[in-house]
């Protein structure tokens, strides 16, 4: 201070003794340093915001949460003790004896205990409460408040957290807390390689340049930068690659001020999250938290010595090192690190020489999931981007509340991968060649409750559940029996399954075949479509009119879709992807109403505000007493039809009722079904991304892995009621599946269906030539 | 280039404030967790007193939730009251009065298009009610004749006159 005060009052005799008589140049060189120091000032304060926006702007990008659904609990709901357990576990709630706070649970051979804890839903704030559930034969079958010892009619447990995205980025981020996600010796390998001054300097350092210089030249090669973590930071900020002296200056400059406003940890776990890593295609590696699910598919703290070295050592060339591209300089690179290591005492010689003989020990590029489910998230992110408003999503701090049940996903996950690799075994197909999806909604509200977009569910690449446009084949069948019940049609009108070709108006003969290579003559309506036979279909269909069947296809599938008019169509030349399949089933389990799917409850904002709800939306596009009819006949093609095989194969008990469809295209190239019973609807696909023959039709192929996940997710019995406030009415008859006349409960195959009242066959069959049996084929 | 690096630190000096935030919020990492086990056998083994007793839990649940919605309808927050419904109609889903009530909210919310069509579901489960089915057609006649649709409103009003006549 005293020095500054003696300086400017030298200053000042000078200027007022001279002021006079200053010459022109002085002058000039006056106003010029006076200029840039203003000018210089005025660019700093420009810099030093640039540079806190950036870095705030950073350490406030918070991730919008996504939600699973809520586990709700109530009595007669069914759900095993395990899937309760599994659903704490996911939530982390803890075991104890005794829970007595928020977050603890107990349980014993018939009940779970749980201390729920507080959530704000976006319906309403759930307060904790001590809950003892009683079960009993899969079923709860009450609920009590411990301390109040009251009955409990439902309970909201708080949702498990299913990803962290950041809309805003619309790229995946894994960031890491210095105090809970990083390992020390990660900091001390990253300060012993790049910046050993680092807790010292001051943004730069003078020493650091030095020491690289030198260290360079001694030991040949670039071993060390001259640029602090401070400075590489605000090199990764402002990503220009120009090497100037300016640009040098500017990120020193910025660098000097960056620790002038943070602290050094502040720094260091910016740093960690933002330095560049590598690159996936398009997307940019960030940070050390996505880098080690990247390149090691697990978390940073699980990671040993050699891979931290790795991910250190990586740092100076992300491209040059890359483990999976260049082994071998990423492996002496590596070792370099290492070396540094053993130097610096981090390690002892001994681990530094084992850890050197270490593989890298990359995964391969499949398994990088960051997201449990992928397929799920990838659905999450097209409706935001369609559904909602930019500035709706671009805030941060989201809480997004979806429709995915993880226990459902968890079978439908497990179904698919080991069926998958069983019929790969069965049919001899490569592994990994054999592909499939899975979508699974709620019948009445159109909620996607789980999907799988590859036999290996963790992969995020290619999603077959939203993308995989493929023939639906027979899938598409009762479409074409809808329109013709439509048109006047009853369940039992015959159909000509004989020898059929068809001349369209270029010439060309089409003349389709049923599976079985043979033709059944007249059969009933129902027959034909439960047994999918081709031939009568085809002719089925020509004579509703292809423009009529066309028509049912688009309003059942909810939308306006370019379906071209060939005779083809009726038996599936029309491609879908498995959503598309579930939006169309959708509204046959919804009894004629076309429920919009949703992946989407609602979303709020930080601070708990509901921004968006996804209402419940459905409309009437079919009446919903064809739909009945063909619901019945859909029944009738799993209880004794193409279907039947989730009963013999000991999936689910007969008496379930389910309503379904196997689909199979030429050459068995795509194995469908399509299914739903009183609760979810369910949509597979199995069948290769070349298109090759499996060998796989829809009934032993997809119908598997859709009944090992109906197996296990409580799927409820099926019962179909004749829509009240229908201008018909309707009555059931017993038919007889050879003549479609009616008959009598005991005839051998009679299966009982719905008829608009007045409009039953009038004849009545005996039951000839079978024997009475006792066997109904839908028990009522 | 002396000159700039003075006015670097002389910025620095310049620019005094300082703020310190929290730090930055990362994300955790999944648990292992151990798999679910449903239970596969087919049917409950349950007496009957016990599935009573589980079902009419079940009816407690459904109307606690109707009269947690009816107090947020009442209070005007007819989308959370709307929110509440769903949840009950995944306990009940071929229950006629929640889709009459959701019906009645949307119309309310002046979605009409939405009102008519839940209101027609709700139809599809009414059996004999006539007064939930006099209620749901008064809504469509109304959802309809606001929405322009006249002939489908004169429908709807026969359909009232109907219910109305008994």
């Amino acid at each position: 201070m005293v020095s500054k005060r003696r300086r400017s009052r030298r200053r000042g005799k000078k200027g007022s003794s001279n002021s006079g008589s200053m010459s022109p140049v002085k002058k000039v060189i006056l106003y010029t340093i006076l200029a840039s120091f203003l000018m210089g000032s005025a660019y700093l304060i420009f810099l030093d915001f640039q540079i806190r926006t950036q870095f705030e702007g950073k350490r406030w990008s918070v991730p919008a949460y996504v939600y699973a659904r809520p586990l709700e609990l109530y009595p007669n709901k069914k759900i095993s003790k395990t899937d309760i357990l599994y659903e704490l576990n996911r939530l982390n709630y803890q075991l104890s004896e005794t829970p007595n706070k928020p977050g603890y649970y107990s349980y014993g051979d018939n009940h779970v205990a749980i201390y729920t804890r507080r959530f704000k839903h976006w319906d309403a704030e759930e307060q904790p409460k001590h809950i003892r559930i009683n079960l009993s034969g899969g079923i709860v079958v009450d609920m009590l408040d411990v301390k109040q010892n009251e009955d409990v009619p439902i309970v909201r447990l708080d949702p498990v957290v299913i990803s962290k995205i950041y809309p805003s980025h619309n790229e995946d981020r894994i960031l890491v807390k210095l105090n809970e996600d990083v390992p020390k010796k990660l900091v001390e390998i990253l300060k012993a390689v790049e910046d050993r001054n680092f807790d010292s300097h001051i943004g730069i350092s003078f020493k650091g340049i030095f020491r690289a210089i030198w260290i360079n030249i001694k030991k040949g090669g670039a071993r060390q930068g001259g640029s602090t973590l401070t400075q590489q930071l605000v090199k990764n900020y402002f990503l220009t690659r120009e090497k100037t002296i300016w640009r040098k200056l500017n990120e020193m400059a910025m660098a000097v001020l960056l620790e002038f406003h943070y602290s050094k940890n502040e720094i260091l776990e910016a740093y960690l999250n933002e330095v560049a890593l590598g690159q996936d295609g398009k997307r940019a590696i960030h940070g050390f938290g996505l880098a080690s699910h990247y390149f090691f598919g697990k978390p940073l703290r699980d990671l040993e010595d050699h891979q931290l070295a790795l991910l250190v050592g990586m740092v100076k060339a992300p491209s040059a090192y890359n483990p999976r591209r260049r082994r071998g300089n990423a492996l002496r690179r590596r070792n370099v690190v290492l070396d540094v290591m053993r130097e610096q005492k981090i390690i002892s010689e001994d681990v530094a020489i084992t850890a050197k003989d270490r593989s890298l020990d990359v995964v391969s590029k499949k398994k990088t999931s960051i997201t449990r489910y992928p397929a799920f998230v990838d659905l999450l992110r097209r409706q935001l981007r369609k559904s909602y408003r930019p500035e709706d999503i671009t805030t941060g701090g989201l809480r997004i509340f979806t429709t995915l049940d993880p226990l459902i996903q968890y079978y439908a996950e497990e179904s698919l991968k080991t069926q998958i690799a069983s019929l790969s075994k069965w049919k001899h197909i490569k592994p990994g060649k054999l592909q499939g999806a899975v979508v699974i909604t709620s019948r009445s509200q159109g909620d996607v409750l789980a999907i799988v977009g590859d036999a290996d569910p963790r992969y995020p690449g290619y999603n077959r559940a939203l993308d995989a446009k493929r023939q639906i084949g027979s899938l598409v069948k009762p479409a074409v029996y809808l329109a013709a019940l439509k048109s006047g049609k009853t369940l039992a009108s015959l159909l000509d399954d004989s020898e059929f070709s068809h001349e369209s108006d270029n010439g060309k003969i089409w003349a389709p075949l049923n599976y079985d290579k043979e033709f059944h003559g007249d059969i009933p309506l129902y027959y034909s479509l439960a047994h999918s036979y081709n031939v009568s279909t085809a002719r089925l269909g020509l004579e509703v009119g292809l423009d009529k069947v066309i028509d049912m296809i688009q309003k059942v599938l909810g939308k306006e879709k370019e379906i071209p008019e060939y005779p083809s169509l009726l038996l599936g030349a029309i491609q879908l992807t498995p959503i598309e399949v579930a939006q169309m089933y959708q509204t046959f389990a919804g009894g004629g109403f076309n429920t919009k799917l949703r992946s989407i409850q609602s979303i709020m904002n930080s601070k708990g505000d509901l921004l968006t709800r996804n209402s419940l939306k459905l409309k009437s596009v079919v009446d919903a007493g064809l739909v009945f009819q063909l619901n019945s006949a859909l029944q009738v093609a799993v209880a004794s039809g193409t279907g039947r095989g989730l009963w013999k194969y000991n999936f689910l008990h007969k008496d379930k009722g389910v309503a379904g469809k196997t689909g199979t295209t030429d050459d068995t190239k795509d194995s469908w079904f399509s299914a739903f019973t009183g609760n979810y609807l369910g949509v597979v696909w199995v069948g290769r991304d070349d298109s090759k023959p499996t060998g796989l039709t829809g009934s032993v192929g997809a119908l598997r892995v859709w009944g090992n996940i109906f197996k296990h997710i409580n799927a409820e019995d099926l019962k179909l009621e004749p829509p009240s406030d229908a201008d018909k009415k309707y009555e059931y008859h017993w038919i007889d599946p050879k003549s479609g006349l009616v008959t009598t409960k005991h005839c051998s195959g009679a299966v009982q269906l719905p008829f608009v009242e007045g409009r039953s066959p009038r004849e009545q069959s005996s039951c000839t030539g079978g024997k009475m049996r006792w066997l109904d084929f839908i028990k009522r | 280039m002396n000159i700039k690096l003075f006015l670097i630190l002389i910025g620095i000096m310049i620019l005094g404030a300082c703020t310190k935030s929290e730090t930055v919020r990362g994300s955790g990492n999944n648990v292992p967790v151990d798999a679910p086990g449903a239970d596969t056998s087919s049917r409950s083994s349950n007496s009957p007193e016990v599935q009573q007793r589980a079902r009419s839990g079940q009816r407690s649940a459904v109307r606690a939730l109707m009269r947690s919605s009816r107090r947020q309808v009442n209070a005007g927050n007819l989308s959370k009251g709307a929110s509440i419904l769903e949840r009950a109609l995944k306990i009940s889903p071929r229950n006629a009065i929640i889709y009459s009530n959701l019906a009645e909210i949307h119309f309310k919310q002046n979605q009409l298009g939405d009102a008519e069509s839940l209101a027609l579901k709700s139809n599809s489960f009414a059996r004999n009610d006539h007064d939930l089915l006099l209620r749901n057609w008064k809504i469509i006649a109304e959802s309809r004749s606001l929405r322009g649709d006249t002939a489908g409103a004169n429908k709807a009003a026969s359909k009232v006159d109907k219910y109305q006549g008994r």
